[in-house]
């Protein structure tokens, strides 16, 4: 218990590992209980999700370029999660601690903005920006 | 013992004691600057730490660093770790709520078409969010940024997940709406295994 309260990025990234690998076996079935993408269907236009399924069985097949079609955000918030997680996991065995994680008020309204503007640019129908729609 | 200090918003170190102590003594670190090691189960103000204080004879230790008067002016951060509330030299308190609020909130966006879910982790984010603003406003917690971007994509997340929500209840109460969505269903689902053939 004592390894729980002073590792605790240690844990989080072994239950995530845990979680992505059960995922991944049970690929198949999970598939089978999505349901279709409302939003999509009401407006035809792709939410910020779209595509992030297609995005993480194309990562899984190591079809990169595939992906970052599919669902570029999905593609930079996993990497930016994995590369915190490792860094905060390297701290805690390097230090002792993880260290704090903060993002500047800048940075908080850059990531809210970033979210909104790949939803909108997406959906514009000329290219380059038909890049990040998936197909 | 290896030491570690926060100087302009960011964490510095290790240094071993005896350098610790001649910082604090040159002033190159000021008793209120915040500092760790192995064992300490929060950053303390040098000023407090037994250890390395008994140098430190000035009584401007006790102000105690979250009470010190808010600065007037936005400074414009440029370090990773930088927050506005807090004068440079001083590390921002634990933000768990708001970490936690930005992450609920961007994952509702993603999982918006499994409105089951991600309506749960919108409503997780904005309450989280104002939680954790009331909080930085009372000077008690950091991560002002995440509580921010939490909130905003909370509420999108929310929107998103009440619309989807309304679509399949109006599903329910419409059949002929209901066979359309099947449909879409079935051809999703067979483009998703022509690609993975």
């Amino acid at each position: 218990m004592d390894l729980v309260a002073r590792k605790p990025w240690t844990l989080l990234s072994a239950l995530l590992l845990g979680a992505s690998i059960v995922v991944w076996i049970l690929k198949r079935r999970l598939m089978n209980l999505m349901p279709p993408c409302y939003f999509h269907r009401y407006t035809s236009l792709h939410c910020p999700g779209c595509g992030g399924r297609r995005c993480v069985t194309a990562v899984g097949e190591g079809r990169f370029l595939d992906a970052l079609h599919m669902n570029a955000l999905v593609v930079l918030l996993v990497a930016s999660a994995v590369f915190l997680l490792v860094r905060q996991v390297w701290r805690e065995w390097r230090f002792g601690n993880g260290g704090m994680i903060d993002v500047s008020p800048r940075g908080g309204w850059l990531i809210a903005w970033g979210i909104i503007a790949f939803w909108v640019l997406r959906n514009v129908p000329t290219w380059p920006f038909t890049l990040m729609a998936p197909y | 013992m290896n030491w570690f200090y926060a100087k302009n918003g960011s964490q510095q170190g290790p240094v071993a004691t005896e350098a610790l102590k001649a910082m604090l003594a040159s002033g190159e670190i000021s008793p209120s600057d915040l500092i760790w090691r192995d064992g300490m189960s929060d950053w303390t103000p040098a000023g407090r730490v037994a250890e390395i204080a008994s140098v430190a004879a000035s009584p401007s230790v006790e102000a105690a660093p979250y009470n010190s008067p808010a600065p007037a002016s936005y400074s414009a951060p440029t370090s990773y770790a930088a927050t506005s509330s807090y004068s440079l030299g001083q590390l921002p308190p634990p933000a768990g709520l708001a970490i936690a609020s930005m992450c609920c909130g961007i994952a509702s966006i993603v999982i918006c078409c499994m409105p089951y879910f991600s309506i749960f982790a919108a409503i997780a984010a904005v309450v989280m969010g104002h939680i954790s603003q009331k909080k930085i406003k009372a000077n008690l917690a950091g991560g002002s940024g995440m509580k921010t971007a939490g909130l905003v994509t909370g509420y999108i997340g929310l929107v998103l997940a009440v619309f989807m929500l309304g679509a399949m209840v109006f599903a329910q109460v419409n059949p002929d709406f209901a066979k359309k969505m099947e449909e879409i269903q079935n051809m999703q689902k067979q483009k998703i295994e022509s690609q993975q053939r």
